[in-house]
Parts: structure tokens; C-alpha cells; sequence
């Protein structure tokens, strides 16, 4: 592999031109007109101006990203998170047109990315699911699926999936007027109501397990995250390993995610999504992720492993998956979505000119972001401007190390969610990890307000 | 005219620096130099300003030139494209420098992929310059066809 083009934005183009570049890979940064100064555009190789700033005519348009790779010369395209690395779409232009697409295969994003029917081939191969349904027709059949189940229950659009498209249900009484209106939602957003429904657990844990395979049925985990501090189904806080579950449920964990891939002969990256059932002790799968994710740097930071590097190296036909036994998770790492939104006023979008920046420096601690002083965050994309990532001996100490970390961040220019996530790391919950999905809207944020 | 020139056998970075040199001197628009290891392409995007704007820095690509036009009319590439003057290789361009145009002359056309979408002029007038060459790739927004309006 020698150029890639580097479909994405922000703070992952930064990402993933480093990757390339210590692999002596050249790279091609396509941008909007608005990204046309961001710190990609200046690290890259070469930038090309696609589009103006609207995503859906730059960088969700698969047809300008391969034409561009085309003229300049690139045999790669890596898709980073978001944006067209969930598709087939941006997969298939790039296998007709004999480009290397730093990922899955298209066939394998396709089918897992329809949640319906990634749950099926879960089933069928044995990983267990959450009760649930299978595709629900009208809403009588919604109601008679949410007895069968016992409530509350979820409904969940099948092309939905990264939190969009999901209905809470606690009484049978709401189903209905909640099924018409969910089924019309999902069309709308995705091109296709189809629902299917679940059971709702109370007190869940996120728990997803990183992985890496070769294509050819080898496939190796790097430990799991837990990532259940969410606002929105919108991942706040991220850490590895998870130290909530007991170690014998971990292995099975692992063990299944890593199988469940070996049997689909999984190329690349990917990450295996469960709910973890604090009450009942039990996993259940929830979605596979076909993608490098956000937080893959905290799996990085407990193995040592550069695994967007790896994600090359695989595409380029070099790495061999070496023997699990091998990669060893010590540590404990943490990492926090920095976001422009102000906490304070329902985490309204925050775009603007950063007058003060000052990163938190030390023995672990790392910050990916695109960010610099005056840099101009500009209103088109999402608010994420940075992640802080800390690394410590065990929870205790990485959660001391964190706090001071996020006191020592300085930003000033736009509202940022750092008040809040200082408040987190000092609360009583989080530091003893008494945490669940529901912890941050439910308990954190009434408590927040409220001071 | 184009001429093929062999007699160098290794390249090394003064020498590209010289005929870097050399071919801003010339009046040449175009220059590729191909050889083991090295494949460097030069153009002349003066595109059809006076030396006074030339010298003042101006350029199509310049931004200063945007915000400062002559009264000049700016065909934009509406994305990245691939573009091309003529309608084929062996047709001859769309449009040369000097010719009378109205709103539905074509002009030129861009490539994505398979696809190729002819620009029209938009407006009566004389073609002032063509910023591109066959192939070149235009980024968003860039300046292919100047036109100078009709009064």
C-alpha cells in the first residue's frame, strides 16, 4: 500500500494519517470547505476540496471520495468512524474500482449492518441475545411481542442501529401509538421502518469487546470496553478493561465475541456490542460495529497495540493475526469525549473560535483531537473536539489521574461538556463504578442540574 | 507543440529545482518530467491575466482574486471533477480564448467516475481564459472558464 485516502474528518483523520504515515504510507485528505485549514489538511501528504461544508455533498458522497482517490493516485481509502464506514456502499466502489478499503468486506458491513439480521446469525451461532422478537409487522403484533418478552421493552429500527432508531416501552397501553410512530420515524431516517423489539434491561452495563481478524478465520480480541456512561445513547466516557464483570464472565465474553467473528471470517477491525445484565448476571449481544470506533484508544492504551496501524497492515495483506496469548491487557485506561455543547443550557452545539487551549500533559495521559488554539470549530459536524485518554495501574488510580487531567484542560471560546466531566469523575458513583447505562441520564445529570 | 526531450538519466532535486526554474521562465504551459523514481508535473495557471494581475499576485487559485474580480464571470467547479475542454480527445476544445458565447454555449465538461456533466456559460459574453488542462483535477469551487460579460 502506498497512498491512502482518508475519507473522514476531525480528530480521526488526524488519527489515521499518523497510523499511515509511521507505516510510510503516503495520504490524500479529502475536505469540505470548511475543514480546508483543519490539522489534517495541514498534515496530510496532499488535501483535495471536495464539496462545500454540508456532509452529504463531501464527505458522505462515495462517488467524489473514489474519484478522488482514483486521480490522485491512491490504492487505498480508509473510512475512519461515521460517515460512509458504515455503508457497503463506500466498500463495494472501492473493491469495482480496485481500491483497497481499509476495513471489512462490503458484504460483511452490508449484513451486519442491517441489526435484524446480524441478531439472526448471532442466534444461529449460538451467541446469546437479549429476548426479543423477530421482525414486527403492525402494532398488534408489537403488543402481543411485548407480552411474550414482558416489558418494558425496546423497539429497535433494523437499520437503525449506534442508538438512532430505539423506543422505550413500560406500559402495553403505549405500544401502539408508539409503534406507528417509531415504524414512520425509521423510514424516514433510514429507509426503512422495519422494527423488531427487545427486552428493555433496567440496570445494564455496555460492554463491547475489540477485535481484529484476518479474513481467513483468525481472529484476536484486545480485551473489552465498558462504556456505559451515555447520554442519548451517545457514549460519554469509555474505559478498559471492564472491572464490573466477574473474570469468568469476561473470558466467555471474549471468547464469544472472538468466535462469533472467526465464524464469518471477519477482515479488519470490529467491535462486538453487549448488554451486560447487572441483575441477572447474564450478556446479551447487541450489534457489531464494522468499523475502527472512537474509542479504540483505550483498548490501545491497556496493549500497547496500535490498532488503527494494524487495520493497515492488514488491508495491506502483511500483518499475520498472531496468537492471543499474546497480547496482554494490563493497566486500566480511561477516556473522556470532550465535546463543544454547553452542559448547562441541554447541551446545545457549541461552535466557535477557541481563544485558550491547553492540553493536560504527563505520564499517561494522551489527547487525540484535531483542535488547536484559534482554530474555529466550525457548526456542520458533531461537537466531539477532543478525547482524553488516561492510563493508570488500576481504576482507583486512573480515575485520580483523570480528574487531574481534566482539571489541567483548558478551553475558552465555546462551551464545552468539561464542567460536567470533572463533576463525573469526582462523583461517589463513578469512582466506586456503581455505573449503568441509565446512571448518567437517570441519576448523574438531575443530580448536575440540580447544583 | 508538444516536444519530448531525452537526455538526462538521473534527476536529482537541483535539477528539478532548475527546470522548475526554467519552465516558469518559458512560455510552456506544460512540463512533465518522467523517469525511474521521479514523475513531476508542472503547469502554467497564469490562465489568461494580464502580467500587471500576474505580477500582483493574482492567480485563479489565489483567493485574493476571488474576492477582487474583474468584472469577470467565473465558471466554478460545483465539486471535485475531473476536467476537460473539448468534447472528446480528438474533437477540438469547447472554447478558446476570444470566442463569443451566450448563456447555453458549452463550455466544458467534468468527469466523476463514469459520469460527465457539461458546463454551460451562463451568460452572453467572450472567454477570457481556460483555467485547467485536460485531466487535471479541479477541487471544489475552483475557477475553470473566465468569462468577460457582454455589456
Amino acid at each position: 500500500m502506498n497512498r491512502v485516502l482518508v475519507a473522514n474528518r476531525g480528530e480521526i483523520a488526524v488519527r489515521v494519517i499518523r497510523a499511515a504515515h509511521s507505516l510510510g504510507i503516503e495520504t490524500v485528505q479529502i475536505v469540505s470547505d470548511a475543514d480546508k485549514d483543519s490539522l489534517a489538511a495541514r498534515t496530510a501528504d496532499r488535501v483535495v476540496v471536495i464539496g462545500p461544508a454540508p456532509s452529504r455533498q463531501s464527505y458522505l458522497d462515495a462517488r467524489l471520495v473514489i474519484h478522488t482517490a482514483l486521480a490522485t493516485g491512491c490504492d487505498a481509502i480508509h473510512p475512519g468512524y461515521g460517515f460512509l464506514s458504515e455503508r457497503a456502499e463506500l466498500a463495494r466502489l472501492c473493491v469495482s474500482h480496485g481500491l483497497t478499503f481499509v476495513g471489512p468486506t462490503a458484504d460483511i458491513i452490508e449484513v451486519l449492518g442491517d441489526k435484524l439480521r446480524a441478531r439472526e446469525i448471532a442466534a444461529a451461532a449460538g451467541v446469546p441475545l437479549v429476548p426479543g422478537s423477530d421482525q414486527i409487522a403492525n402494532a398488534k403484533a408489537a403488543r402481543r411481542a411485548a407480552k411474550e418478552i414482558g416489558l418494558p421493552v425496546v423497539l429497535k429500527a433494523a437499520a437503525g442501529g449506534g442508538g438512532r432508531g430505539m423506543f422505550v416501552a413500560r406500559d402495553i397501553s403505549s405500544i401502539d401509538s408508539m409503534f406507528d410512530r417509531a415504524s414512520s420515524e425509521a423510514a424516514e431516517a433510514f429507509g426503512d421502518g422495519t422494527m423488531y423489539m427487545e427486552r428493555y434491561v433496567e440496570n445494564a452495563r455496555h460492554v463491547e469487546v475489540q477485535l481484529m481478524g484476518d479474513g481467513k478465520g483468525r481472529v484476536v480480541h484486545f480485551g473489552e470496553r465498558d462504556c456505559s456512561v451515555q447520554r442519548r445513547y451517545q457514549k460519554v466516557i469509555e474505559e478498559a478493561p471492564c472491572t464490573a464483570i466477574p473474570d469468568d464472565l469476561r473470558k466467555e465474553l471474549q471468547k464469544t465475541a472472538r468466535d462469533f467473528l472467526a465464524s464469518m471470517n471477519y477482515t479488519n477491525a470490529g467491535t462486538v456490542e453487549f448488554l451486560y445484565d447487572t441483575d441477572r448476571r447474564a450478556f446479551y449481544f447487541m450489534e457489531v460495529n464494522t468499523r475502527i470506533q472512537v474509542e479504540h484508544p483505550v483498548s490501545e492504551q491497556v496493549t500497547g497495540i496500535d490498532l488503527v496501524q494494524m487495520q493497515f497492515q492488514i488491508a495491506g495483506g502483511e500483518c499475520r493475526i498472531g496468537r492471543q496469548d499474546h497480547i496482554r491487557v494490563g493497566r486500566h485506561a480511561i477516556e473522556c469525549r470532550i465535546n463543544a455543547e454547553d452542559p448547562f443550557n441541554e447541551f446545545q452545539p457549541s461552535p466557535g473560535r477557541i481563544t485558550r487551549w491547553r492540553l493536560p500533559s504527563g505520564a499517561g495521559i494522551r489527547v487525540d483531537t484535531h483542535c488547536s488554539d484559534d482554530y474555529v470549530v466550525p457548526p456542520f459536524y458533531d461537537s466531539m473536539i477532543a478525547k482524553l485518554i488516561v492510563t493508570a495501574v488500576d481504576r482507583p488510580a486512573t480515575v485520580d489521574r483523570l480528574g487531574r487531567a481534566l482539571d489541567a484542560f483548558e478551553i475558552e471560546g465555546l462551551h464545552t461538556n468539561l464542567p460536567l466531566l470533572r463533576w463525573i469523575v469526582r462523583h461517589d458513583d463513578f469512582r466506586k463504578n456503581r455505573l449503568s447505562t441509565g446512571w448518567l441520564e437517570r441519576t448523574a445529570l438531575p443530580e448536575f442540574n440540580a447544583g | 507543440m508538444r516536444k519530448r526531450v531525452s537526455c538526462m538519466t538521473k534527476a536529482t532535486v537541483d535539477d528539478i529545482q532548475k527546470l522548475a526554474e526554467l519552465f516558469g521562465q518559458s512560455d510552456w504551459t506544460q512540463m512533465r518530467l518522467k523517469m525511474d523514481g521521479v514523475d513531476v508535473s508542472w503547469t502554467d495557471d497564469s490562465c489568461g491575466l494580464s502580467p500587471e494581475q500576474s505580477a500582483a499576485g493574482l492567480s485563479p487559485t489565489n483567493d485574493a482574486f476571488v474576492q477582487n474580480p474583474t468584472d469577470l464571470a467565473i465558471i466554478r467547479a460545483p465539486h471535485v471533477a475531473t476536467f476537460y475542454g473539448s468534447p472528446t480527445e480528438s474533437e477540438p476544445a469547447y472554447v478558446v480564448e476570444g470566442d463569443t458565447v451566450d448563456e447555453d454555449t458549452e463550455v466544458c465538461r467534468i468527469q466523476v467516475l463514469e459520469r460527465f456533466t457539461v458546463l454551460k456559460a451562463g451568460t452572453k459574453g467572450v472567454i477570457k481564459g481556460i483555467c485547467l488542462v485536460d485531466g487535471q483535477l479541479a477541487e471544489f469551487n475552483v475557477p475553470l472558464i473566465l468569462i468577460e460579460p457582454a455589456a
